[in-house]
């Protein structure tokens, strides 16, 4: 069977990013976890404060990931190429995933720390609750609309009047009432850093794995549609 | 079939400038609202049943619902709910009999069909305020209406931004397939700014505050009426593309 290339051909699939980060990512996470384990513990928040070398790196990725999300809206925008539509979800996804992981990361320390699930009166936990709705909105848009440029361009659109709201959220809330997150925590000791470092160059790995394997998959998916709407019109070109 | 192109097309030739465009689309909305009666009605009485709503929800604790910050909150979320009913009716006739279709071939630039759109839109949000704010003073008022006066420009600040977002959000999803499930998940997160702005300096002002104990919320609601209007501005063509 040969298929013909016409206009809006999706690209031929290579191969997808290999497995070499991602067993970077195992190793370099075996030690952050053994030097987290070593870490002392601080002197006023004691064992609980050890969930920060997890809850701070998710936070920064997920932030990270919807800022790449709102930039690579922005280059689809201007470029129409399909591969920035799927890097752009990729993004929101896996942002989405460690949004998951800094909020329930947070949650625990909040149960440890003050002895509540949810604190209201932490804006920044606040804010990234905020940050979730925001995205998944992103996702039920992309789910309610067929597969296609149209999908594209609302859901790019949609991705950077998110990202603009955040920073007024988290103005809006800084404003709202007590600020009770933890205070900027100092790591005199040299293994706190380095426990630090390591969470981060472990999701800092991690991150721009998932992103591109679920941007390769986001368009092989696109693929199977295109070819499926060609099979279903009995295009004369497949042969 | 009634399309706006005829009239737009027309009136832009008699009533050129950017201006006299945006008055057309909007005259056109708002005329079609006056013959159909259907969006400023309803809208209405979803938020005059949200007000009763409210007062059993409450278990009738009357003296918990005129505290500042329970009858502020009775407002803004009212506000909310009936606009996104509201954001529904400026775009759904558009989906009727390639309505928007004629719209967008009008010879207009598309900031001409955003910012009508909007206007449309602000003044159904601004009659369903007016009046929901009647009803909640005979509802729940007490004594002292003063804080009215004074919460004007709070109104006048929070409106826009809605109705700026609200036209975006609908036009974004105007072929979308759950679109009335979908406009709330995404209006209310993007609306967190402005409620809470709405909320607080209300509730400041219904405890006797003056308009200067909430500048910083003023300040938040006009960044967010600013930056939210200027990202309609720049997307709408994209979000409406054929």
């Amino acid at each position: 069977m040969t298929l013909v290339a016409g206009p809006r051909t999706p690209r031929p699939p290579g191969r997808g990013p290999g497995g070499g980060l991602f067993v970077a990512f195992l190793a370099l996470e075996v030690v952050h976890f053994v030097l987290v384990l070593r870490a002392p513990e601080e002197k006023t928040l004691g064992l609980s404060q050890k969930v920060f070398y997890y809850h701070l790196p998710a936070a920064i990725t997920c932030f990270l990931s919807y800022f790449f999300a709102f930039c690579i809206a922005g280059v689809y925008l201007a470029t129409r190429r399909s591969k920035f539509d799927h890097g752009a979800a990729a993004c929101v996804e896996v942002g989405l995933l460690f949004n998951a992981l800094t909020l329930a990361s947070g949650s625990i320390w909040a149960k440890a720390d003050w002895g509540v699930w949810w604190a209201w009166y932490d804006m920044r936990l606040v804010t990234t609750l905020i940050m979730a709705f925001l995205y998944l909105g992103y996702l039920w848009l992309r789910r309610a609309l067929p597969a296609g440029e149209r999908r594209a361009l609302v859901s790019s659109a949609y991705a950077i009047v998110a990202f603009a709201n955040v920073p007024l959220v988290y103005w809006s809330l800084n404003l709202f009432g007590e600020k009770n997150h933890p205070p900027r925590i100092g790591l005199p000791d040299p293994r706190m850093r380095y426990a630090l470092w390591a969470g981060f160059a472990a999701f800092f790995i991690l991150w721009p794995w998932l992103a591109r394997k679920r941007a390769h998959l986001l368009m092989l998916a696109e693929r199977v549609e295109w070819l499926r709407s060609r099979r279903a019109a009995e295009e004369p070109a497949l042969r | 079939m009634k399309t706006a192109a005829p009239g737009i097309a027309a009136g832009t030739g008699r009533r050129g400038g950017w201006a006299g465009q945006v008055a057309l689309v909007f005259g056109r909305g708002l005329r079609r609202e006056l013959r159909a009666r259907e969006t400023i009605p309803s809208i209405v009485s979803f938020a005059a049943l949200a007000l009763v709503v409210f007062h059993f929800a409450f278990a009738g604790d009357l003296a918990a619902l005129q505290t500042p910050s329970v009858s502020s909150g009775l407002l803004w979320v009212t506000f909310a709910f009936a606009g996104i009913l509201g954001f529904h009716g400026a775009w759904n006739p558009e989906r009727e009999g390639d309505a928007l279709k004629g719209l967008l071939l009008c010879p207009v630039d598309r900031s001409v069909i955003l910012v009508g759109k909007v206007l449309e839109t602000l003044v159904f949000l601004a009659v369903m305020e007016a009046i929901t704010l009647g009803l909640f003073l005979v509802f729940y008022g007490r004594e002292d209406h003063s804080w009215l006066v004074r919460a004007l420009p709070v109104f006048a600040l929070a409106t826009p931004g809605f109705a700026a977002v609200g036209t975006l959000l609908s036009a974004l999803s105007l072929h979308a397939r759950f679109r009335e499930l979908l406009l709330p998940l995404l209006f209310l997160p993007l609306a967190v700014p402005v409620l809470i702005g709405g909320a607080q300096s209300t509730a400041r002002l219904m405890a006797g505050g003056a308009l200067s104990d909430v500048s910083a919320w003023l300040q938040i609601l006009a960044v967010y009426d600013l930056v939210f209007l200027g990202l309609a501005f720049l997307l709408f063509e994209f979000v409406v593309e054929e």
